[in-house]
């Protein structure tokens, strides 16, 4: 069980390091500047 | 190309960074932004898929073998980190947001942390250690135990 935790805590410090990228990212531009996607907004509109 | 990201996470831990940052960065210098979109787009939906699929308590089914256990964990996490290095790259998490299976991949993704029937049937039934809590099917029995 123990060796169980620290597997699932791995994943999961993993997984909660991606949620932070999408959470916390700073605004992305398209080629030309005009699009801006903000990666949060996304990730809440999913949720 | 999708296979040979995989390739890539099953190599060693000492070339597989270096390896992924030259792909990833000719990927960026050659590919035209519709072009990397596509394939991020193909990329991230089977990595998610396949992290959605990973079992959590595959502990259990190799308990007196660690080293089968270890590199299976191994592999596992390989597989999340490529996603986290990717994401990394404005370009790629700009493509991702923008790809019509962004919502599927986080269902996939976020679903890595819920054990399968199986896992949940050898958790609550293991040797004589037995659990009750709500959430887990067949446990009803021993909720007065606890």
């Amino acid at each position: 069980m123990e060796l169980l935790g620290s597997c699932v805590d791995q994943q999961q410090q993993a997984l909660s390091k991606i949620t932070d990228t999408l959470l916390n990212g700073r605004p992305l531009y398209s080629e030309d500047g005009t699009d801006p996607l903000v990666p949060r907004k996304h990730f809440l509109r999913y949720l | 190309m999708v296979q040979f990201f995989f390739e890539i996470v099953n190599m060693p831990p000492a070339y597989k960074e270096r390896i992924l940052d030259l792909v990833l960065n000719s990927m960026e210098a050659h590919f035209a932004p519709e072009d990397l979109s596509r394939f991020v787009g193909a990329l991230l939906s089977a990595t998610c898929r396949k992290i959605g699929r990973l079992p959590v308590l595959v502990i259990n089914e190799f308990k007196n073998q660690k080293r089968t256990y270890e590199s299976k964990r191994d592999y596992a996490l390989g597989i999340i980190r490529v996603v986290e290095v990717l994401i990394d790259r404005n370009a790629i998490l700009y493509a991702w947001l923008r790809s019509t299976s962004f919502s599927t991949d986080m269902d996939w993704l976020y679903s890595l942390c819920m054990p399968s029937r199986d896992e949940i049937d050898s958790l609550v039934s293991q040797g004589t250690k037995k659990f009750y809590h709500p959430a887990l099917p067949g446990s009803e029995t021993l909720r007065f135990t606890y």
